[in-house]
């Protein structure tokens, strides 16, 4: 049970941190795209965006993800990290309660 | 009047505030607090570079700044009342912050005083939030000769408005009390705030586009609300100063002389409903939700509006009904007293069914009237239906920030930085879904989903706070 409450947690925390990774590097592209009909594409080559004109002469933009690789990659690397860290932690609160324990006695 | 226990009073007051906000809930935990500072940090800074991005691409060096600041300028008055209504309406609950100094040897006028001191600082805080990203890119790209024109045209008249507006409110006050009605200030000032915005919003924008304008024709436009830039770029800043401190020492001693003498509670429920609902332990909990002095606040304001929609023939889906779901961040602690006065509460699982069914029932109550007048204006059922699943993905979201960030009398800040965290959260998940380009299936069960989640976060912190409370674990 325990386990289980634990990865659905890292699994959340990893989630959002993906999401803050995409969003920002998707507002770093958008703004460094600034030809029409240039491809830029961000995140180790995750997102790409394309703007390109239309035929009455309005500009649309094409976003999207073309290689999902990246991403999964940085939710693999934060849930590592928050396991790791998780884990640590753990370690350090029952240290501390062993040594409290201790100087009870 | 004594000004050093307005002082000390005011001082008071934060240090409560601090304390109390630092120690609630998810923020008591060193960990969470230092996360949630650092996202804050991190969301300011963020919309920092994106100001400064932004102008820098658009406006860097073509002369166009001129015109967007006095743009700002005229909008600066709006983003003040904003700021006003949103710290007046949340302390709207907060007597018992007051109560705190009812023992003190302090007047009445004192009192008022100290809170408008403290009051005053919380919007000039949020005031920074706002218009503090434009200000540094501004003065970055333009060089620090733009200071004086920065200060003169958003931070002296934001001042100005504030007093004025502060000045309003008191006047309004001592209204209410000669009409024998202010116990229901919590019902009328919201009402009085929210007509401000709306008479505030179309001139705001009526004014730029005057702004834009007379730029493009090369006329020279005025406005009361530009008078402080143009009293700086006339004859200086120091001028400007001068016309701000004096307007501040005339409308100050005149706040000081209006501001009410007594203290009237304000009313906290409106007692309908039979009281025989209170048979069955759901029936309660329906009383608990329906009697309280917010939903009523929160129903009447989408009363208005949906009659004002159809006088006016506006033809827009009813999201003013995510308005009342709203009422989820008070769900918990509301009817916390419920839980605590038997000496077995019932399934944990049972106890949210009823939280988020009674929110349920509110919303069904007032939405198919609501929604019957939409349809009636020709708004198809199919956009009613995106609505109606943010409202209730908003109920289960903002009851999981009533148990996470639980609120209490006298203390709205715990729970504005649990929505304002959430906002977040949820803002960055959309939009990165958003770049995923899925198909409306998918998203609509990717959001399913995470709104699973959120039920399943909620039941576990009630589980955790029931364990709390009977000394199972240590809190």
């Amino acid at each position: 049970m325990k386990w289980l409450l634990r990865s659905i947690v890292g699994m959340t925390v990893s989630f959002v941190v993906t999401m803050i990774v995409v969003v920002a590097s998707f507002i770093t592209t958008m703004f460094s795209a600034s030809e029409i009909g240039v491809r830029k594409s961000g995140l180790f080559g995750a997102l790409f965006f394309e703007p390109h004109a239309k035929p009455d002469g309005a500009t649309a933009l094409e976003i999207g993800v073309s290689n999902g690789a990246p991403i999964a990659l940085v939710f693999a690397a934060s849930l590592v990290f928050y396991v790791a860290v998780a884990s640590v932690l753990e370690r350090l609160k029952l240290h501390k309660k062993r040594l409290l324990q201790a100087n009870q006695d | 009047m004594r000004f050093k226990s307005v002082v000390l009073l005011s001082r008071l007051f934060w240090l409560f505030i601090v304390r109390r906000v630092l120690g609630r809930g998810l923020l008591a935990s060193p960990a969470a607090r230092l996360s949630t500072i650092f996202l804050l940090v991190l969301a300011f800074a963020g919309f920092n570079v994106l100001s400064y991005v932004v102008i820098r691409q658009y406006l860097g060096g073509t002369g166009l700044l001129e015109p967007v600041l006095q743009v700002a300028n005229a909008s600066v008055g709006f983003w003040v009342l904003i700021a006003y209504t949103l710290i007046r309406v949340l302390f709207m609950k907060a007597d018992e912050l007051l109560k705190l100094s009812f023992n003190l040897p302090v007047t009445n006028k004192e009192r008022t005083m100290a809170f408008a001191l403290f009051e005053s600082s919380l919007v000039l805080l949020m005031t920074v939030f706002v218009f503090g990203a434009f200000s540094i890119s501004t003065v970055l790209i333009e060089g620090p000769d733009y200071i004086p024109r920065v200060l003169a045209s958003i931070w002296f008249p934001a001042i100005s408005t504030y007093l004025l507006l502060s000045l309003g409110y008191y006047l309004l006050e001592r209204a209410l009390q000669a009409l024998r009605i202010a116990r229901l200030r919590g019902l009328i000032v919201p009402m009085v705030l929210a007509f401000g915005l709306a008479v505030a919003f179309p001139q705001t924008n009526e004014q730029s586009s005057q702004i834009a304008e007379s730029y493009v024709l090369g006329r020279d436009y005025f406005a009361p609300a530009l008078l402080y830039a143009k009293l700086q770029e006339a004859v200086g800043l120091w001028l400007s100063i001068l016309i701000l401190l004096a307007t501040s020492a005339a409308v100050i001693p005149a706040i000081v002389a209006i501001a009410p003498r007594n203290y009237v509670p304000m009313r906290r429920f409106f007692v309908f409903l039979p009281s025989r609902l209170a048979d069955r332990t759901f029936g309660v909990y329906i009383l608990v939700l329906f009697r309280s002095f917010e939903t009523m606040v929160a129903i009447s304001f989408i009363i208005i509006y949906s009659v004002f929609a159809w006088l006016e023939h506006l033809v827009f889906p009813p999201y003013v009904l995510a308005l009342i779901t709203f009422q989820g961040v008070y769900a918990f602690s509301n009817s916390e007293p419920l839980r605590r006065m038997v000496t077995y509460p019932g399934r944990t699982v049972a106890n949210y069914l009823r939280l988020v069914g009674s929110q349920g029932v509110l919303l069904m109550v007032v939405g198919i009237p609501v929604i019957t007048i939409s349809l009636s204006q020709g708004i198809t059922f199919e956009a009613c239906l995106p609505v109606l699943g943010l409202c209730l993905s908003n109920i289960l979201i903002s009851t999981l920030v009533g148990i996470a960030f639980p609120p209490e009398k006298g203390n709205p800040f715990t729970v504005i930085m649990g929505v304002l965290l959430t906002v977040i959260v949820v803002m960055i998940v959309a939009l990165g879904l958003n770049v995923f380009n899925f198909d409306p299936m998918i998203s609509a069960g990717i959001f399913t989903a995470l709104n699973m989640l959120v039920v399943f976060y909620s039941i576990l912190g009630m589980r955790r706070m029931e364990r709390i409370a009977r000394h199972e674990v240590v809190a």
